[in-house]
């Protein structure tokens, strides 16, 4: 049986992924329907997929051939989409990271889900990526003690990678260029950063969360023009560094987390956005200098997320809510504390931090709604994919 | 050609010396002026300090100094050349980035007997891609890693230094690593294992990626090589100045 999906939004996330992403299921899923805001490109998109086409809401939530909704509209949205999908019925859910943009409406929206036993994917690839979770399996088999987590994207323009999974472009939506950083405008930096973390950090700092949850104290935040970020995190036995550049020409997009144990050092290289490359790669080099590098995994991320809800819908693996809604608490209260500091820095890459062992520190921490769950985690296995 | 004579009981300088011949020689034990080799470990400073009269001075791996110890040893009047095994000079000039990075990222793990010059050879790979001299803006230290931010003159550099060791195979031998970027539309990676004794240094750009051949001379011949090209030629060496930097920027 394959699961009609109706997509919500018609960005290039759903004409360059998740519409094509679907023909990769195995038959699972197939695009039944795309709907718009009003810019008429979700007809475009359906045509090319023998799909139905709308704008609005409406037409999408009634039509009977859609059983899964997919949330790809702009992020502020998303929210407001789950709640509609859930009050016109719909109990299978993939909603593109991030899930949504406050933490009171994340909170809201794992609820709905949870109060109404819908399912829910977020689209959080990197958590999904076969090869992360063969990296946490081998963390779980060693010494985990976690001493540092360093993350670096240096990425290029998507429509790169559009271009190798699209027959024809697409007009590009309107408003979708995002300006670049002033230096001297603190606020402006904040937002941006912030925007950033929400909608591009979300990759990868649920991973982070998932290695050093208690990383709660901003140790520094700054901006990087032309459009990037550079943060640093501590905990009390780990810290995190994580810094990303959007540049607008040059090398293949470079996207790497590094994991630092008291034992092993872990190198995940994921593959660029958008194309279908295989899972990350991963290189262990122990402490006595062996290397080891292991085979890529065929499936990535983004068909292991679609993998997940299959799996959901056909009752093979349980909901883990407490874990959506911690993932999301943490990038949220990252953003928020990393906009705070850049708010307040005055110049940017100003001294954000008290040197170590100068008393308690006056670094912005982290909301404590941002700590992991303290809800009762689940006993039945993670769901396929799922590190968390 | 006048041999240089090189005043050294280290093996491998001894080696070197003969590997440089007939431009060095060892030097006779009552010989004035040599080039003198002076071990890094233990007081070093006393040791360069005493050695005033030496046609030049090759510093091996020194140990992290203070400032106060730095400052005391400006000035000089003898070419240093400091070997750095993680940041030679020949494979720092392979990374030189074609174009200025919009950051600099260096992240270092090795044992703990390591860790205090792993990092300040950590941020030294971030003065070498980021073109210049760093200050601390923040940092933050745990018992098993320590990070920094930078700033210098040109864009930011963040450094990330994690201790293994007590592991599964206790305490590490096999030497630390450093992986270095440069991050911009050109890229320059920076890849330093001591494990496998191999140091890869590559550029991307958007026609892919180009490896520079690994340099083959060794460490200890490539100093003695510089410091006999300083003092013929009276070139200024900056690497205590970049040492001094690097140390200061490192103890915090």
């Amino acid at each position: 049986m394959a699961w009609g999906v109706g997509i919500i939004g018609a960005g290039p996330g759903v004409a360059a992924l998740h519409a094509p992403t679907l023909a990769r299921t195995a038959g699972d899923f197939r695009l039944v329907h795309v709907s718009d805001a009003g810019s008429g490109r979700a007809a475009a998109i359906a045509e090319r997929f023998g799909a139905r086409s709308s704008s609005g809401l409406d037409a999408l939530l009634a039509d009977p051939d859609v059983d899964v909704v997919a949330i790809c509209s702009p992020p502020a949205q998303h929210a407001a989409h789950v709640r509609a999908s859930l009050a016109a019925g719909r109990r299978a859910l993939f909603c593109e990271k991030p899930l949504a943009t406050s933490l009171d409406e994340a909170e809201q929206i794992v609820a709905a889900c949870a109060a109404a036993g819908a399912l829910l994917v977020v689209g959080t690839n990197h958590l999904f990526d076969p090869a992360w979770v063969r990296a946490t399996h081998y963390l779980d088999a060693i010494d985990r003690r976690i001493a540092a987590v360093t993350v670096t994207l240096c990425l290029s323009p998507n429509d790169r990678y559009h271009a190798l999974v699209m027959g024809e472009p697409l007009p590009a939506p309107p408003g979708s260029a995002r300006p670049p950083l002033d230096l001297s405008d603190p606020a402006q930096s904040a937002a941006i950063v912030r925007q950033l973390i929400v909608g591009l950090a979300v990759h990868d700092l649920p991973l982070v969360r998932d290695l050093v949850p208690d990383a709660t104290e901003v140790a520094w935040a700054r901006p990087i023009a032309p459009i990037g970020f550079d943060l640093g995190l501590r905990s009390a036995d780990a810290v995190v560094r994580f810094t990303v550049l959007m540049v607008p020409e040059g090398a293949d997009s470079l996207w790497r987390v590094s994991i630092a144990t008291a034992g092993d050092r872990i190198d995940v290289d994921f593959p660029p956005p958008f194309v279908h490359a295989g899972s990350a790669r991963i290189a262990v080099r122990d402490a006595r200098g062996v290397e080891t590098v292991y085979p890529l995994d065929r499936r990535d991320g983004y068909d292991a997320e679609w993998g997940a809800l299959a799996a959901l819908l056909r009752g093979d693996t349980a909901m883990e809510y407490d874990e959506l809604r911690a993932d999301a608490a943490f990038v949220l209260a990252v953003a928020d504390a990393a906009a705070a500091v850049i708010r307040g820095g005055g110049a940017p890459g100003s001294v954000v931090a008290p040197a170590p062992n100068a008393g308690p520190s006056t670094a912005p921490s982290l909301d404590q709604s941002a700590a992991p769950s303290a809800g009762p985690t689940l006993p039945a296995p993670a769901p396929a994919g799922s590190a968390s | 050609m006048t041999a240089v004579a090189v005043s050294t009981d280290l093996p491998a300088y001894r080696a070197a010396t003969a590997e440089l011949a007939p431009r060095a020689r060892l030097a006779d034990p009552t010989e004035a002026g040599p080039v003198r080799v002076i071990d890094g470990r233990g007081a070093w400073w006393d040791r360069v300090s005493d050695a005033r009269d030496a046609a030049g001075i090759v510093l091996d791996e020194p140990r992290p100094a203070s400032e106060a110890v730095h400052r005391a040893l400006r000035d000089l009047p003898v070419p240093v050349v400091v070997v750095r095994r993680r940041l030679r000079a020949d494979v720092a000039a392979d990374a030189e980035p074609p174009l200025a990075p919009l950051h600099v990222t260096v992240d270092a793990w090795g044992p703990p007997a390591d860790a205090a010059t792993l990092l300040r050879d950590a941020v030294g790979w971030a003065r070498v891609l980021g073109g210049g001299p760093l200050e601390v803006v923040a940092r933050a230290v745990t018992p098993l890693a320590a990070t920094l931010a930078l700033r210098g003159a040109a864009g930011g550099a963040s450094v990330t230094r994690a201790v293994a060791g007590g592991g599964r195979g206790g305490p590490s031998g096999a030497g630390g690593a450093v992986t270095a970027l440069a991050l911009g539309p050109r890229r320059v990676e920076v890849r330093v294992d001591a494990a496998t004794m191999t140091t890869q240094v590559a550029h991307d750009d958007e026609r892919g990626r180009r490896i520079v051949s690994p340099r083959r001379e060794s460490a200890e011949r490539l100093g003695l090589r510089r410091v006999i090209e300083a003092v013929a030629t009276g070139a200024v060496l900056a690497d205590l100045d970049d040492l001094r930097h690097d140390d200061v920027l490192a103890t915090g």
